[in-house]
């Protein structure tokens, strides 16, 4: 008991104590940027991870309610003059409810259909961005106050706590999404609609309310960005982020709980590590990807924990890439 | 087991973030970064703007120096993403320790650059980003040195006032670059009592523009401004040549490179082009002879004169008494406010770009320094290449 | 605003979408064609016609060699890397049983690859890729075009005759078709699946190639011009359903149509995300795309 216990939650704890102790074992703002850039993308990691690893549903637009978020945390400050912490409250919900108007007509589609009409939602949402000009200051985007917590100015070090206190809350969320009857409910979901659905499932409900969740995590994700930028502008929303999220999820291990931090970790350390190489990083960088998917195929998390759901399945077993592998070769 | 591997996983991400940590050191070299897009879509702009500032520090090194300590130029690719961008400033500013950073020639990455070199209390010599509000009101460790986009539309403005056309179409792809262009041009003309009759956008990918060009004939304007990239330039030159459009032409300044001319062909002879490089100055043929033969032959852009003008100007900020007095000390900080502090004593420095004599201005409260109407000359492309303009006979 | 529609502004608008829609549709029916064989979207295929667009340059314009005998060096070297994609990425992702997703970000790191290949080779600017055809205006029956533009539809025409010829018409073809409905009944019925899936990847990569050689004299040559044009091409395969190569080529078709009229009728600074809203709304009406419920009725 205690050693599943212990399994369960090691990797989570020795990456909170390590996240507790970072601010004072680097050196800088630089790394510190690195640390609380890590922890907001594995933020919008985990937010993909629910939707996709728990409940199978493959959006491509999670970039879209990270740019939603940031806009409306922005601009409920510059003109509502809101605090930090209702400015932050007015992103979630204007995040919940855009993701419900998008989430109920999307939601009837499934695998490649699903990423496609996700995929289109966002990238009207960058074209507006980009084009109004007069409420999103456009190509340029908006100034976010510098961020303040009951009178105070936060230092950047509280920032980083603030941030990596919020992955925390969010991972604890996905826990408890995971170990209850809801993740329950998402895996049928996941695994055969129509027999989720006879076994009483409503799988409409189960689909919507795990689409809006992951909307606002990834609304989270993003006003948490916002506040580290000071700002927010359309590549919030760009393709850019949705190719750095899937890399994250799939690197990070897909379905797993803490992959998204080793993904997240992934994404943002390693061009810093290629950056001395020059004209050589975009290929190194593509082949470190390609190296690290071949061999870790369940992604880094997999070394360490076994996805306790298996990984999403497309429409039918036959739609797997790959079950021609076992004899292509 | 599983629990030591866990514990190596999570070192290795520790080292990672702990490795590069600096530490403070007496000052051997002087360090400036230069942190732009150099592989991506505004790579050439990118590598243009570098290679003007390895031109300046190369021959400030082979004259020994600054007091004997030479330069070092530390270079990061940001790509066009902001994130990465402001990372990579963060870094050079952090890590490698540069008194001064050089690049922006990505609109969407400055206001992102901007907030770093703000808070990092570190001066940011930026080039071709062009939106007014980078400038206005001025950042105080923002500097640009290429011109605005306000400039660069009433430059465009007021030689379409000055040839008597009455109105205008604009067309323009949907990049930031072509819709911040549009806009401004717009406003510039408005301010001459020009009307702009149309305007159209296209994607920067879209193999044909017929559509939008037949929407620019229909409307027949007097005059035709084009704000695109080069590659999609020629092909609005060449369409409006196809459909038929032949109207006074005024094309933004990514007509300087090669690509627009050799796509455009003849359809683009005529067209004229807003550049802040006179090649009829000996300095500037002279720099770039030196150019040519360090990096091969280029069209004369102003990306790279805005590198060669910034780093110079660093390079003389950096040789006031008291950023060496700093750097003598080793003290980063004192070097990085004194050096700010010289950009405004000093106030007026050497340029290539502009008529003959025409100076960088910076101050108190200015942080544009291509300052009056002497800092664009005309091009005009002919035969697939680039000639002083004829602006009398753009007029009829 | 023009208000009547004008015969010559039919015509400029037909050319216009059937040349952008031939370019998604090329790049949208190699996707359905690999997608076909392996269930894999591969997110390098825009990538493809980089490489075409760039070994043109390098053959025509460094090399100096013409272009009838640079043509086919292209194609082949455009064979050769998806080859080398199927071997080196496709198949080992497949081997060690990674999930769906995975297999295609692995595509999406070939491109990486590839981008970060043809940086090396031919750096970050952008360049003037040689023509094959005529890039001046010729005028037929009132409309202008030029030689080029017509050769892309043309190609497209031609390409889709030889795909149905090949698919409908030879046993490899009824062997591909059968993979599509069911590799493991296939499987069982003696078909070498892997064969089809090789021949998918590199038969997609040539036509990316094919496209890049015909569209790089209008778009010109950079080394990140694949991404946008992959994602075009996603959206050809989605729109037009996912069921067979000629769905992904008329949704290709439909959206360059669209563009156009978009574009002309409509604003064309807001033209992007009104076609993005567009192709959100038929998914939502038709949930698997324009022909995809035809398509699997048809087989």
């Amino acid at each position: 008991m205690t050693a599943t216990l212990m399994r369960n939650w090691l990797p989570a704890i020795v990456i909170l104590a390590l996240g507790l102790a970072l601010p004072f074992l680097v050196a800088g703002n630089y790394q510190l940027r690195l640390a609380t850039l890590v922890w907001i993308y594995a933020v919008l990691g985990m937010g993909f991870n629910m939707l996709f690893g728990f409940a199978g549903q493959l959006s491509l637009g999670q970039q879209a309610f990270f740019a939603i978020g940031a806009y409306a945390f922005a601009l409920a400050q510059i003109h509502l003059g809101l605090s930090l912490p209702l400015a932050a409250l007015t992103g979630l919900a204007v995040c919940a409810l855009v993701s419900i108007l998008v989430g109920l007509p999307v939601l009837r589609m499934r695998t490649h259909y699903l990423a496609m009409a996700t995929l289109m939602f966002a990238m009207v949402v960058h074209d507006v961005a980009l084009r109004w000009t007069d409420v999103t200051g456009g190509t340029s985007g908006l100034r976010v106050p510098p961020p303040h917590l009951f009178g105070d100015r936060l230092e950047r070090i509280e920032v980083y706590y603030l941030i990596m206190a919020l992955a925390t809350v969010v991972f604890l969320l996905q826990v408890f999404v995971k170990s209850t009857h809801l993740g329950r409910a998402l895996e049928a979901v996941k695994t055969d609609e129509s027999a989720a659905m006879s076994l009483g499932v409503n799988v409409t409900y189960y689909k919507l309310g795990v689409f809006v969740l992951a909307a606002s995590v990834a609304g989270v994700a993003g006003m948490a960005y916002a506040m580290v930028s000071r700002g927010v502008d359309p590549s919030y929303s760009g393709i850019g982020m949705v190719i750095n999220l899937l890399t994250l999820a799939v690197i990070g291990g897909l379905g797993t709980r803490i992959g998204p931090f080793f993904g997240a970790a992934l994404v943002i350390l390693l061009p810093q590590f290629l950056a001395g190489l020059q004209e050589y990083q975009t290929l190194l960088y593509g082949v470190a990807l390609l190296l690290f998917m071949i061999f870790l195929p369940g992604g880094l998390a997999g070394l360490i924990e076994r996805p306790a759901m298996k990984a999403p399945e497309q429409d039918t077993p036959s739609e797997r890439p790959g079950r021609l592998g076992s004899e292509a070769r | 087991m599983n629990y030591l591997k866990t514990l190596a996983v999570a070192a290795i991400a520790a080292t990672g973030v702990t490795l590069s940590s600096a530490s403070a050191r007496a000052m051997e070299e002087i360090v400036i970064g230069y942190v732009d897009d150099l592989s991506s879509l505004v790579a050439e702009a990118g590598n243009d703007s570098l290679n003007g500032v390895r031109i300046a520090v190369e021959e400030a090194n082979r004259a020994g120096g600054i007091n004997g300590r030479p330069i070092r130029l530390v270079t990061y690719d940001g790509k066009v993403d902001p994130q990465l961008t402001s990372t990579f400033v963060t870094r050079v500013i952090v890590d490698d320790e540069a008194i001064v950073v050089l690049g922006g020639n990505v609109s969407g990455a400055v206001p992102a650059t901007i907030q770093i070199v703000t808070e990092e209390m570190v001066p940011f010599f930026s080039m071709s980003a062009a939106a007014d509000e980078f400038t206005d009101p001025p950042k105080p460790y923002f500097f640009r040195f290429g011109p605005s986009n306000s400039q660069d539309a009433v430059a465009v403005a007021d030689l379409i006032a000055a040839s008597g056309f009455e109105t205008v179409g604009i067309i323009n792809n949907s990049l930031p670059f072509g819709l911040d262009g549009a806009n401004a041009i717009t406003a510039a003309l408005g301010a001459h009592g020009i009307e702009v009759i149309i305007n159209e956008t296209y994607e920067v990918n879209a193999t044909d523009l017929s559509p939008q060009v037949a929407k620019l004939r229909d409307a027949d304007p007097d005059a035709i401004v084009v704000w695109p990239y080069p590659a999609d330039g020629g092909r609005v030159i060449r369409t409006m040549a196809q459909l038929d459009v032949d109207k006074p032409t005024v094309i933004a300044r990514v007509a300087l490179f090669d690509t627009f001319r050799e796509l455009a062909g003849e359809a683009a002879d005529g067209v004229m082009v807003p550049n802040t490089v006179d090649t009829s100055r000996a300095d500037v043929r002279a720099m770039l002879d030196v150019f040519a033969e360090r990096f091969g032959q280029r069209p004369p852009t102003m990306y790279i004169a805005m590198g060669y003008d910034g780093a110079n100007a660093a390079i003389t900020a950096l040789g006031e008494a008291s950023v060496q007095a700093a750097i003598e000390a080793g003290d980063l900080h004192a070097a990085r406010q004194a050096l700010l502090a010289a950009m405004e004593t000093i106030g007026s420095f050497e340029s290539i770009q502009g008529a003959p004599g025409n100076r960088l201005q910076f101050g108190p409260g200015r942080r544009q320094g291509l300052q009056g109407d002497s800092i664009f000359v005309w091009a005009e492309v002919q035969d697939g290449g680039l000639i002083t303009a004829d602006l009398e006979a753009f007029a009829n | 605003m023009v208000t009547e529609a004008r015969l010559d502004i039919l015509g400029i608008l037909v050319l216009s979408g059937l040349t952008n829609g031939s370019v998604y549709a090329l790049v949208g029916l190699s996707l359905a064609l690999t997608y076909g064989a392996s269930r894999v979207i591969n997110f390098a295929q825009g990538e493809f016609v980089m490489l075409g667009a760039l070994a043109t340059v390098l053959f025509v314009t460094t090399v100096a060699l013409p272009m009838l005998v640079s043509i086919p060096l292209v194609l082949v070297i455009c064979a050769m890397v998806g080859l080398m994609l199927e071997r080196f990425a496709y198949r080992p992702l497949v081997a060690r049983n990674a999930p769906p997703l995975t297999v295609m970000i692995g595509t999406l790191a070939c491109a990486s690859i590839m981008v970060g290949a043809a940086l090396l080779v031919w750096g970050p600017n952008q360049y003037f890729v040689p023509n094959a055809f005529s890039l001046d205006g010729i005028t037929v029956a009132g409309i202008t075009s030029t030689p080029q533009q017509l050769a892309i539809i043309a190609s497209f025409a031609i390409l889709m005759l030889l795909i149905w010829l090949l698919l409908y018409r030879t046993t490899f073809g009824l062997a591909i078709r059968a993979v599509g409905i069911d590799p493991e009944v296939s499987k069982l019925m003696g078909i070498r699946a892997e064969r089809v899936v090789s021949f998918a990847f590199v038969f997609s990569a040539v036509i990316g190639g094919l496209a890049g050689i015909l569209v790089g004299p209008l778009l010109g040559g950079h080394v990140s011009m694949g991404v946008v044009l992959t994602i075009k091409g996603f959206m050809a395969v989605i729109l037009g359903g996912m069921g067979s190569p000629f769905a992904a080529a008329a949704g290709g078709l439909a959206i360059g149509l669209l563009e156009a009229t978009v574009a002309f009728y409509g604003n064309s600074l807001y033209a992007e995300p009104i076609i993005f809203g567009l192709i959100l709304l038929t998914l939502i009406v038709r949930p698997a795309g324009l022909l995809g419920e035809w398509e699997a009725m048809r087989r």
